[in-house]
Parts: structure tokens; sequence; C-alpha cells
């Protein structure tokens, strides 16, 4: 380890770890993040000159990402929305054990939340940025953030309890189960 | 059609459960369950070695700009 510090290509692979995290994160696919990943980095390198070294590398080039995650969306279109269909089915699969979801439920949770819900709790809540860091980000009001994190727990902790008889017409196996839970 | 607020269950030990915090967290990390899961999904990428291409495109980039003399 040296004392000067990092250079700008140092920085940026200390922060790709938890950048790979949020595009994965994000897009729910691992060949779409990777490439969103390279993207992010072609494009930081090519407009370096823009990043002052020592202020938040991390954040800028998560807004780099989020908006080429976007801008793809824009040009792909129907074809996400097509992606996102089959996970959110996958929710229709009851909890294995007593009401408790595993991570690949909660992940399909996850994708099941508007990208912009679920983009603002990724951040907050998994990249470490606060509110007014995120609102950088993703280029809206704190008070814009603060909301869709909360409808994003809100409905995340509605369906890793998946308490049922619920609003959304529990299938008789998913009742069974709570019934047993119930009688412990 | 009774509904139990919370089934008893679930997420329940979240408030009083002392959750330690990591580097990274914010005043707006979620300390419960649900935060626990989104920092548990983070580290599972995060412990695994960048990707060989990913560190051969950063590395082209670099040397390419050597070569330009910047």
């Amino acid at each position: 380890m040296n004392d000067s510090p990092p250079t700008f290509k140092q920085a940026m692979l200390a922060a790709l770890p938890s950048l790979r995290a949020f595009a994965l994160s994000l897009s729910g696919r691992p060949d779409r993040a990777d490439d969103l990943v390279q993207e992010t980095v072609m494009k930081a390198w090519a407009k370096q000159d823009s990043f002052k070294l020592g202020t938040n590398m991390q954040a800028w080039l998560v807004t780099i990402l989020r908006n080429t995650f976007y801008s793809q969306m824009r040009k792909r279109g129907r074809e996400v929305q097509d992606t996102e269909g089959a996970f959110t089915a996958r929710l229709s699969v009851p909890p294995s054990h007593d009401g408790v979801m595993d991570m690949a439920d909660f992940k399909h949770a996850l994708l099941s939340l508007p990208d912009e819900q679920r983009e603002a709790l990724l951040l907050v809540g998994a990249s470490g940025f606060s509110y007014e860091e995120t609102a950088e980000i993703c280029d809206c009001a704190v008070g814009t953030i603060k909301s869709r994190v909360s409808r994003a727990r809100t409905k995340l902790q509605e369906l890793l309890q998946i308490s049922g008889p619920s609003d959304y017409g529990a299938d008789p196996v998913s009742q069974r189960v709570v019934s047993r839970s119930f009688a412990d | 059609m009774g509904q139990t607020p919370n089934n008893g269950k679930a997420a329940v030990d979240t408030a009083s459960e002392a959750v330690p915090k990591d580097d990274r967290s914010s005043e707006a990390m979620p300390q419960d369950e649900i935060g626990r899961r989104l920092r548990a999904m983070y580290a599972e990428v995060e412990s695994e070695t960048i990707p060989a291409d990913l560190i051969a495109l950063l590395e082209k980039l670099d040397a390419a700009e050597e070569r330009d003399g910047k």
C-alpha cells in the first residue's frame, strides 16, 4: 500500500463491488447487470475530467449506471416489461416454511416493485447513501425519495409476511401453511 | 376474515434486536428485517471476485490513456 492518494483507476476499482451489487439488484439479471457495469465504466472513463478525485466516486458511478439503465429500458421497452412479468408470476408460489421468505423470494419481491421504488430502496437501504445523496442521484426531491422508500418497504413487508387469509386472495396452500404456524 | 396485524412470526424482533451498523450504514438505512436482507443480498455480490473481463476493460482503458500521453 502506498501513501499517495488513489488514482482514478484505483478509486474506480474500489467502487466496483458495490456498483455491481446495485446493478444486479436493480436489473435482476446477471447478464444485463454486467453489461450495465461495463457501459458505466466506459462512460465514466470517458468523462473522468468531469469528476473531482476525492469526491463521492460511488455516487457518481451509480448515477451514470442508473441513467444508463433507464435509457436502455426506454429503448427495449416492451421486452423488459415481459421479463418482469415472469418474475412477478413467481410470487404466486407460497413461502417454503412458516411464512418466512428465503433470499430468492426476497429478490423476486424486490423485482416486482416499480423500478423507481426499488432503486430508491436499494440506494438508501443497501448502497448506504443518505436521502439527500439519493435524491441527487435520482435527480428528484428528497421527499420523493422518502415516499418511494416508504412505499417499497410497505410493499415488501406485505409480501414478506404473507399473512393469509389476506386481501390478496390467499390460495388454500398458503392458508394451510399459516394455520399450521398458528397452531404452534 | 380475521387478519392478525403481524402474524407473530416474521419480522417481529426488528426494533428490539440490536443490529450492528456496518461501515456504509447511514441514518436512512433501515435496521430491520428488510435492511438485513438488502445488505445480505449486496454482500453476496460484493464477495465475488470482480469478473476478469471487467478488470481487463479497466486495464485497457488505462493503457490506452497512457499511450495517448494524457
